[in-house]
């Protein structure tokens, strides 16, 4: 029962990788591409607005989720340690807010879905009708 | 300027308690921080805003803060924030760090107005988090004297912008600040006003330097005990103390002012760390004399733990005066006598306890927990000059002509909510 629990863990780790990460947005959303830079300035609080000023409310994961781990060592090469270190200041500095956390792909698609503003990142292979692609995260 | 605060903490309450918010994130952190320092005449000062303390103490570092970041109306924001901690005025309004409202008319530009952070040091936005920076206590010697003014009340301009690969961020305020200070024996306050703050920080890749100027008026002293040794020798005749006129000068606070310069660099990777930050205080107001102040720390990651070495100093740049006693004779009244003498005795103790020379060295290390949690272990040894001791409440006044050192020993867990 164990092997089978690994298995099924291992099967899903391997498919999230082998697939990887995309920024997703609304389809409606008049931005069809993003930089990396541009992904990074909406993460890490520098500007709380898509590159034609509307408004970008960034969507994570829970902590210590492994997503989440990957999503951020592959954009900045930084632990989620440092990265909450990071957030610390900039939230108790009054600057921004961190991203708004949702648990699951299935939630977050649907949250994006039903946002004009939202932006998130999910597994490639959990793309779907109604939201769209505007960058790949791959590590430098 | 009090009328903006005012505006600041009128428009959180109604925004906190009405339908125009739409959106309220609450969020928090604490520090529980032991500190055992080993020279019984010497009181530990980390924050020029908090009492001082001796031997083991929780009352140094302990803190708990509390945040609510409102999102308004499009464009527009608000944050409030109070921290609680050992002030030596204990009103609301000592406790309250933040309290804004914000207005961002596109990505680039925003406007601030109500109480908001200086922007003045590498810490200074968030100078209580414990958490979030790699001490137990950020360097005394660059960080106990900044506090006074690690926010203000008035408005500031925020640009910010990608210049070549890196981030530029620019800030413009002006408003005012009222502290309320430890003295010689007792507590006093006074206003910075006209407070004109200029920062420029610019990030590339894993650097961040940052530039700052400061300049203010000084106004309104609060300390009663002056006020009355003031009265006494306005009406004391020149030739028993010929030293009162410049002495009454010396310490006037109307039209003396403050600037200050710092230049702070930053540099965080994978394994190392690194943070320096040096600073150039001009006073013309006796009390708070001038100084040259600095530090440059140095830390190693390895896995969960963080090891680091820190040496951090600050220098006097003033020339004390010193004035000669007065003098009596036979015509002058034992109760004037008395007074003067009194006066005379505070005046040489001020001036041998206003200004700080001293070098501190340092090690530590910081184990993250978990995310959120973290604990730090951290000890300094600190060098004083003869008459150095600015930066301590001293029991008596005896030692301030002496060269002294103190050892001091921090543990301070440290956790966000």
């Amino acid at each position: 029962m164990k092997l089978k629990q690994l298995y099924i863990l291992l099967l899903f780790i391997c498919s999230t990788q082998a697939h990887g990460l995309v920024i997703v947005v609304n389809e409606n959303n008049q931005i069809d591409n993003l930089t990396k830079r541009q992904v990074i300035d909406i993460y890490m609080g520098r500007f709380n607005t898509f590159p034609d000023g509307q408004k970008a409310t960034p969507i994570d994961f829970p902590a210590q989720s492994a997503i989440k781990s990957q999503f951020y060592m592959k954009l900045l090469q930084q632990n989620e340690r440092k990265v909450n270190t990071y957030w610390a200041r900039l939230l108790f500095s009054g600057n921004a807010t961190p991203p708004t956390t949702i648990k699951s792909v299935k939630d977050i698609i649907n949250t994006v879905r039903a946002n004009k503003d939202m932006i998130a990142y999910i597994p490639e292979s959990e793309v779907t009708e109604g939201v769209k692609v505007v960058f790949k995260v791959v590590s430098n | 300027m009090k009328s903006l605060f005012g505006l600041g903490c009128a428009a959180l309450y109604l925004f906190t308690s009405s339908v125009f918010a739409s959106k309220v994130n609450f969020s928090g952190f604490g520090t529980i921080g032991a500190t055992y320092s080993d020279n019984e005449y010497l009181e530990l000062t980390t924050d020029f805003l908090n009492t001082s303390h001796d031997g083991f103490t929780f009352l140094n570092e302990s803190k708990v803060g509390f945040q609510a970041n409102l999102a308004l109306a499009d464009k527009w924001d608000a944050v409030g924030q109070v921290v609680f901690q050992d002030r030596n005025r204990k009103t609301f309004n000592e406790f309250i760090e933040l309290a804004f409202i914000r207005y961002r008319p596109n990505r680039n530009w925003s406007l601030r107005a109500g109480r908001v952070n200086s922007d003045l040091y590498l810490l200074s936005d968030y100078p209580y988090v414990g958490y979030a920076y790699l001490w137990s206590r950020p360097p005394n010697e660059f960080y106990s004297i900044a506090s006074p003014v690690n926010n203000f009340d008035g408005v500031d301009l925020e640009y910010k912008n990608h210049i070549a690969d890196g981030f530029f961020r620019f800030r413009l305020g002006y408003g005012q600040t009222s502290p309320e200070l430890q003295g010689v024996d007792n507590r006093f306050g006074f206003t910075s006003k006209d407070l004109i703050l200029l920062s420029a920080s610019y990030q590339l890749n894993n650097w961040l330097i940052r530039l700052t100027h400061s300049q203010s008026n000084f106004d309104d002293l609060r300390a009663f005990e002056f006020s009355d040794a003031q009265l006494i020798l306005e009406q004391t005749p020149d030739d028993i103390w010929p030293a009162k006129v410049e002495i009454l000068d010396k310490f006037e606070i109307s039209g003396k002012s403050s600037s200050y310069d710092s230049l702070g660099i930053s540099y965080e990777s994978k394994s190392w760390l690194f943070y320096s930050e040096g600073g150039i205080s001009k006073n013309d107001w006796l009390p708070f004399s001038s100084s040259n102040s600095g530090y440059a720390t140095l830390g190693y990651i390895q896995e969960q733990i963080t090891y680091f070495i820190s040496l951090s100093a600050i220098k006097n740049s003033d020339k004390i005066p010193t004035y000669s006693p007065p003098i009596f004779d036979a015509n002058t009244p034992p109760e004037l006598a008395a007074y003067l003498y009194a006066i005379s005795d505070t005046l040489t103790t001020i001036l041998d306890s206003i200004t700080a020379r001293q070098t501190t060295i340092s090690a530590g290390a910081k184990l993250d927990l978990t995310s959120s949690m973290n604990i730090k272990l951290q000890l300094d040894h600190t060098n004083i000059s003869p008459k150095g001791y600015g930066l301590w409440n001293t029991k008596t006044p005896e030692i301030l002509t002496t060269r002294d050192k103190v050892n001091t020993l921090s543990l301070s867990f440290n956790v966000l909510f």
